[in-house]
């Protein structure tokens, strides 16, 4: 198909650009995003010499900035902010130094300012996980269940920049590093550097044009890469409709369908407990009550981040005999945890952070007083 | 004093040593009494009241004990003989303990590793192999290294915590910034009416 476009004069070039379009919107409508289509259309654009493929990817009041800028923060700034507003789709693969899985996210605002995102894990057996602001629905097909989680702060690649930069750097050195290309979009490496133990090192490289994520590393402090995130697809050069966004599974009658909270979820639940003498920079962003599946007891779940990393604080009663200490730390994988008891009830500290963190978050885990 | 223990303490040791030596400090009693100890110490420098507990008690009643016989017991000449054989090994030794101490500041974490939790592969595990499960080895929980071996804890408990951890890995990487996607899948969970929305 490419070939036989480029063979075209420039009018008729047009022309079957409109179709191109259309065939792309319908193609996204039934089987998400089709990239050899759009390929095919920026390279057309970039036939004619014109400057059009740039535009086309000028949809959001972050890319009107200096494309140029030099600052590392304001690099910081334009990840976060593209991570949740600009319309996107494609294909990123996430690695550890044991496994590798391929995930399709397409990603859009509407014009109620809803945010859009669906996840299609390509490997294995199917799920689709669609997000609508802080809605999430789990679709598992083989299981003929959905799992609606209606409080999660959850974000995934390449929404990893959640807090603001200015906080960010109060605990890492933000550094700008080379620029390089990926996925066929050129980008802009921002190296974050940990000033204490108590978080890892993080390499983000940003697009130019818009300062979407294109590629996140993170690093023990020996220098050992434990995971990445790369896009390998991507299309950033128009909106993506509405319908793509729906999960196929939508319509499927008789499937289960099991609740992560209460019917009536509240926002900042006491949940009765406190995280005091936090490592710096950390701050609770979430806390609730959660229901888990086969437990007759709720769960108090309490969630702190550095902006950056996510640490889950787990309270529930001790279901063991005296107390119990521990935790766990691996080579290939950057989610550490630590267990301790407080009088009757088992505290598990768990977050993508050294052990150090966790250790020392556990350790200011208190029963709020009353 | 333990030159493994307060390298660990200040964050020196590389990732397996760390973890042989947080082993140790699992299975020695007396480690973990210099562990408390020199946390305490670390307090007192920083100036934050220490919670006492009654080994950190036991602990501060010895300081004090020794203290009045040997004034000197914070500075660098203090250190044991063991210390010592380690200071032929790395000459730098002297001048990091020193710094140690001061650094204790910044390690605010008492663990008493008496538990286990251990978490495998899932796949190692036997589970009834319902779809969820399907679905969560398709995208492997990490491999835990053991942190502490249990003297007291039963089989069942392990078995439960081992569980739980699991459970809340599930949970987390919902919630997570990075490792999210790994976790896309629940599991555990039991058929139930489908509730009013």
């Amino acid at each position: 198909m490419n070939q036989a476009l480029l063979s075209f004069t420039p009018i008729k070039k047009l022309a079957c650009l409109s179709q191109l379009v259309k065939l792309a919107v319908s193609h996204c409508v039934f089987a998400s995003c089709v990239f050899s289509v759009t390929g095919a259309a920026s390279s057309a654009f970039a036939g004619e010499g014109d400057t059009r493929t740039r535009d086309m990817q000028k949809i959001s009041p972050v890319e009107a900035r200096d494309i140029k800028g030099g600052d590392a923060l304001e690099w910081l700034e334009r990840i976060s902010r593209a991570g949740r507003e600009i319309p996107y789709c494609g294909v990123f693969v996430h690695s550890t130094p044991e496994n590798s899985t391929s995930t399709r996210v397409t990603h859009m605002v509407d014009k109620q300012g809803v945010e859009h995102e669906k996840i299609e894990l390509l490997d294995g057996p199917p799920t689709e996980i669609i997000r609508r602001n802080d809605e999430m629905y789990y679709y598992q097909p083989e299981e003929k269940a959905v799992l609606v989680d209606r409080r999660t702060t959850g974000r995934f690649f390449p929404s990893l920049v959640t807090g603001n930069p200015k906080k960010i750097a109060e605990n890492y050195r933000v550094k700008m590093g080379p620029k390089d290309r990926i996925a066929e979009y050129d980008c802009q490496w921002i190296i974050l550097e940990p000033k204490d133990s108590m978080r890892y090192m993080q390499k983000l490289c940003a697009e130019l044009g818009s300062g979407l994520l294109l590629r996140a590393k993170t690093y023990n402090d020996r220098n050992q890469l434990l995971e990445q995130f790369v896009f390998t697809q991507l299309d950033l050069s128009r909106n993506v409709a509405k319908q793509t966004l729906k999960s196929k599974f939508e319509q499927s009658i008789g499937w289960r369908r099991d609740y992560s909270t209460p019917a009536t979820p509240q926002k900042d639940v006491d949940t009765g407990w406190l995280v005091s003498n936090l490592p710096a920079g950390f701050k609770k962003i979430m806390e609730m009550m959660r229901l888990q599946p086969g437990r007759p007891q709720p769960l108090a779940h309490l969630v702190v981040s550095d902006g950056l990393s996510n640490v889950s604080v787990f309270v529930e009663p001790s279901q063991t005999v005296g107390r119990v200490n521990g935790g766990g730390v691996s080579d290939d994988s950057p989610t550490t945890f630590a267990v301790r008891s407080v009088a009757d009830f088992q505290v598990t500290v768990m977050g993508d952070v050294p052990f150090a963190a966790v250790q020392a978050i556990a350790d200011g885990v208190t029963r709020r007083a009353r | 004093m333990n030159e493994k223990l307060s390298a660990l303490m200040d964050g020196e040791l590389d990732r397996t040593d760390a973890l042989a030596a947080i082993k140790t400090l699992g299975q020695d009693a007396q480690q973990r009494g210099d562990w408390d100890c020199y946390h305490l110490i670390g307090d007192a420098i920083r100036g934050d009241t220490p919670s006492v507990t009654a080994r950190r008690k036991a602990c501060a009643e010895s300081i004090f004990a020794r203290l009045a016989e040997e004034p000197t017991i914070l500075a660098p000449a203090a250190i044991s003989s063991s210390a010592k054989l380690s200071v032929v090994v790395k000459p730098a030794t002297v001048e990091k303990k020193t710094r140690m101490v001061l650094a204790m500041a910044a390690s605010v974490v008492t663990v008493t590793a008496i538990g286990v939790i251990v978490l495998k592969q899932q796949d190692r595990q036997q589970d009834t192999a319902t779809a969820s499960s399907q679905v969560a080895k398709q995208m492997p929980t990490p491999s835990y290294v053991e942190l502490a071996t249990a003297s007291t804890a039963a089989t069942g408990e392990v078995e439960a915590n081992k569980q739980r951890v699991n459970d809340y890995l599930t949970i987390h990487r919902q919630f997570a910034n990075s490792s999210a996607l790994r976790a896309a899948s629940t599991t555990q969970a039991e058929p139930r009416q489908a509730a009013a929305q």
